[in-house]
């Protein structure tokens, strides 16, 4: 054993998630606490009350300390603000001497050039995640001691707005609690719910979010490409309430109890009736324009994240299809509608490699939590073996 | 009292039929009609507009399409439209009444219907558009495509009666041959604009005028079906009740008992007896809503000695004039149409007119807003606000 229990804590639209993770022999993680509340105060991944928000997080820590008799002091943040974009930037570095091997130092002066883009100045890079490297052109996961006269390397950088964070590590600070490290939870979700192999055959992973939706794409083993949008669960239920001018609660309970997000149920001429409120009179709602509602909000959602992975190049090398994760992935028939639009297989997915509290393994709303956890645990053993920034980043390297 | 100008003269209606579907319809209107308004036909498509039996033919979008039709690609034939609509507003200089017969899902009926009914709009004349929409055997593609249409033709008319193929062939009987079902398909929609043509150019022993019918027209809203039947002999009123009121096209009578807006005609010879239309009307106050607004005019045409025709036009919503006055108080008058001369009053009182007609498609837009999003910041892709329903965005009718 010898790590200790880490904490991922997730702030999300539809609720804050923190779990206590403990890392087992091969690489398995035991989810040894779990604590859960519903979000107030977040609207698309973004803090909007900053008192609630508050609230909510402490509730959650508070009861993830009750399940797994830990106090705790330290937490890994998932970051899943809508922003988030990817970027490949490559470098390469011309080596003085071609018969002697590539030295560590010639590795990290090439992974900074690779890190040095332009970006806005209020966008900030997350992660930076080295793909591949090349040694005159050959591609190498490790190029140390390879004897060449060019040493290049493919770097995949996300990046986000600063403001996202800053409120996060705003609060943290004020209920005094440290932030080990940070990760953008649609990679964490990728890393919770994919197996080597689906990453080898090239796999996206879509996590649908209360309030917004990220993405993660493997080809051959590396990380591709990621991204977010603020658009969520939330984004159907207003849909449908608009639609229906039905209150809120009403609709989201239409959508978790009979939403579809395909069109051509059988029984599409029922309809459904919806309990008089205040303010609202009791009717009925017309079980296809729920249907359509969802359809048309979800097809949209898949159509933009299949047009970013067609701009990347990398929709021909998603081999092993698509997994969909993330509390919105329940949606009934939502394979299905996935598979129409990106038209390879599509699965649900769960944690996988977990046990403990089935709570938080069942629960695909989890995956990114979870994720995180495998995330620290990979960054915590890495930094053992090789303490700078460059090595955990080369356990990065042709991830996992 | 009715006072003369509430009747208006022949010449001040025009039938429009707009793409292959619209010319068939004005074509066996041709055929059957001595006395009737000016009958237009518009299409892309040269060869098939010459096989039209009507007074005016004009073909749009000669340089776009090259004379070869849109090849079923909407926005070319809204290019096309768009190409002639000079032309087309000249068409519609001095008409009070523009009937549009059209069949979505084509490329020309769904792309340039919506502008030929700005053109007709722009011109001072209200607008009623009857549009068919496809068969769902005819795919997913023309589906869409009609209801985008369906969507940008209702913005500019002023009822939008919505029939779908699927009712309209049921009407004809399971046993009718393509051919006979495709003629009774174009004899209702034919009656549908006869009924109300018929009601509007004659003083009748009840009248239903052009000013109840602009009322109408404003507070209705929600999607408007329409329905016909036709008796003969004695019974012919209970008859043509029953026939119109079981048309697959009120989905059997079901859309009639939801509608808070509804409009009969009763056409009939000169024989027609006050009994009938008490017949007609009870059974018809019967089968709706208590609260229902029931407008009703009755026309008499020598040629319907002994028979009886019933035509219905049902709308899901009212709404009070005043209503919607609150909300059309603080918009700006609309831009002055260019092509009418705006010094003369008449064209004043059209502007008018359509300053009011304008408000109910704004109605529904302005009513349905950002709802849980209107004060977070808006997520922006290509310049779409992506928290905007997407059928809203998308312009798509749902089912309430």
């Amino acid at each position: 054993m010898g790590l200790a229990p880490i904490v991922a804590l997730e702030i999300g639209t539809s609720k804050v998630v923190a779990l206590v993770g403990e890392l087992r022999e091969d690489n398995h993680i035991v989810i040894t606490g779990m604590g859960r509340h519903d979000s107030a105060g977040v609207r698309k991944g973004e803090m909007v009350d900053f008192e609630n928000t508050r609230i909510c997080v402490k509730e959650a820590l508070a009861a993830a300390e009750d399940t797994a008799q830990v106090s705790i002091h330290q937490i890994h943040l998932a970051l899943s603000g809508g922003d988030v974009q990817s970027l490949v930037n490559s470098s390469t570095l011309t080596l003085p001497d071609a018969s002697e091997g590539v030295t560590q130092d010639d590795v990290e002066e090439v992974t900074e050039r690779a890190r040095a883009v332009t970006l806005p100045p209020d966008r900030k890079i997350l992660h930076s995640i080295g793909q591949i490297f090349y040694v005159d052109n050959e591609r190498v996961a490790r190029p140390e001691n390879f004897a060449c006269s060019q040493l290049s390397l493919d770097m995949l950088l996300l990046h986000a707005h600063e403001n996202h964070i800053r409120n996060t590590v705003r609060l943290l600070r004020e209920i005094q609690l440290d932030l080990a490290d940070t990760a953008f939870s649609g990679l964490c979700s990728a890393l919770a719910v994919l197996t080597p192999e689906q990453k080898e055959g090239g796999v996206l992973v879509i996590d649908l979010g209360g309030g917004t939706v990220t993405y993660a794409a493997y080809a051959a083993g590396i990380f591709a490409a990621a991204g977010a949008y603020a658009i969520g669960g939330d984004h159907v239920t207003n849909d449908i309430a608009l639609a229906f001018n039905i209150p809120r609660g009403q609709a989201e309970r239409l959508k978790c109890e009979v939403g579809s997000a395909l069109t051509e149920e059988p029984n599409r001429a029922a309809r459904v009736p919806i309990p008089a409120e205040v303010g609202y009179p009791s009717r009925n709602v017309s079980l296809q324009g729920l249907h359509t509602v969802i359809h048309l909000r979800m097809t949209e959602t898949f159509q933009l994240i299949l047009r970013d992975i067609e701009r990347k190049g990398i929709i021909h090398q998603i081999g092993a299809g698509v997994v969909l994760t993330g509390g919105g992935s329940q949606m009934k028939g939502l394979v299905k509608l996935a598979e129409r639009v990106f038209r390879i297989p599509c699965m649900g997915g769960r944690p996988i490699g977990f046990s403990g509290l089935a709570a938080a393994t069942e629960d695909p709303g989890c995956s990114a939590a979870a994720g995180l956890l495998r995330y620290a645990f990979k960054h915590a053993t890495g930094s053992r073996r090789r303490s700078s920034f460059l090595s955990s980043m080369k356990g990065l390297l042709g991830w996992p | 009292m009715k006072t003369p100008d509430t009747i208006i003269a022949t010449s001040r209606i025009s039938v429009v039929g707009i793409g292959g579907g619209g010319c068939n319809t004005i074509d066996s209107m041709a055929s059957h009609w001595e006395d009737a308004p000016a009958l237009v036909a518009i299409n892309t498509d040269a060869q098939s507009l010459n096989s039209v039996r009507c007074g005016t033919r004009i073909q749009i979008g000669k340089r776009i399409t090259r004379n070869m039709g849109t090849g079923g690609e909407c926005k070319i034939g809204r290019l096309a439209a768009d190409e002639d609509f000079e032309t087309l507003q000249g068409l519609f200089q001095d008409m009070d009444l523009v009937f549009i017969v059209t069949a979505l899902g084509g490329g020309t009926g769904t792309g340039a219907a919506p502008v030929v009914a700005r053109a007709a709009h722009e011109s001072g004349a209200m607008v009623i558009a009857f549009a068919t929409i496809p068969f769902t055997f005819e795919g997913d593609r023309r589906m869409s495509q009609a209801r985008q249409g369906l969507v940008e033709l209702k913005d500019q008319a002023d009822v939008m009666i919505v029939i779908p193929n699927q009712s309209l062939f049921a009407a004809a009987g399971a046993n009718a041959t393509a051919e006979e079902a495709f003629r009774h398909a174009d004899y209702y929609l034919s009656m549908g604009v006869f009924a109300i043509w018929k009601l509007l150019t004659q003083r009748n022993i009840i009248s239903l005028d052009f000013a109840t019918l602009r009322m109408v027209a404003r507070c209705s809203g929600g999607g408007s079906f329409f329905s016909y039947g036709e008796g003969k002999g004695p019974g012919r009123a209970a008859d043509a009740i029953q026939a119109a009121l079981h048309s697959p096209l009120l989905e059997n009578g079901e859309a009639l008992a939801e509608a808070e807006s509804i409009l009969v005609s009763i056409l009939g010879g000169p024989d027609m007896r006050i009994c009938d239309v008490e017949t007609v009307m009870k059974t018809i106050t019967a089968s709706s809503r208590p609260d229902a607004h029931i407008h009703m005019g009755t026309a008499v045409d020598n040629a319907w000695q002994d028979t009886l025709s019933v035509t219905i036009v049902a709308s899901r919503y009212w709404r009070e004039e005043g209503e919607l006055e609150e909300r059309t108080e603080d918009k700006p008058d609309p831009e002055p149409v260019p092509g009418t001369d705006s010094a003369a009053p008449p064209s004043s009182q059209k502007k008018k007119k359509r300053k009011a007609m304008e408000t109910q498609p704004q109605l529904v837009l302005g009513g349905i807003s950002k709802g849980l999003f209107k004060d977070v910041q808006p997520t922006i892709v290509d310049n779409e606000d992506m928290d905007m329903p997407t059928f809203i965005r998308k312009h798509v009718t749902v089912d309430k």
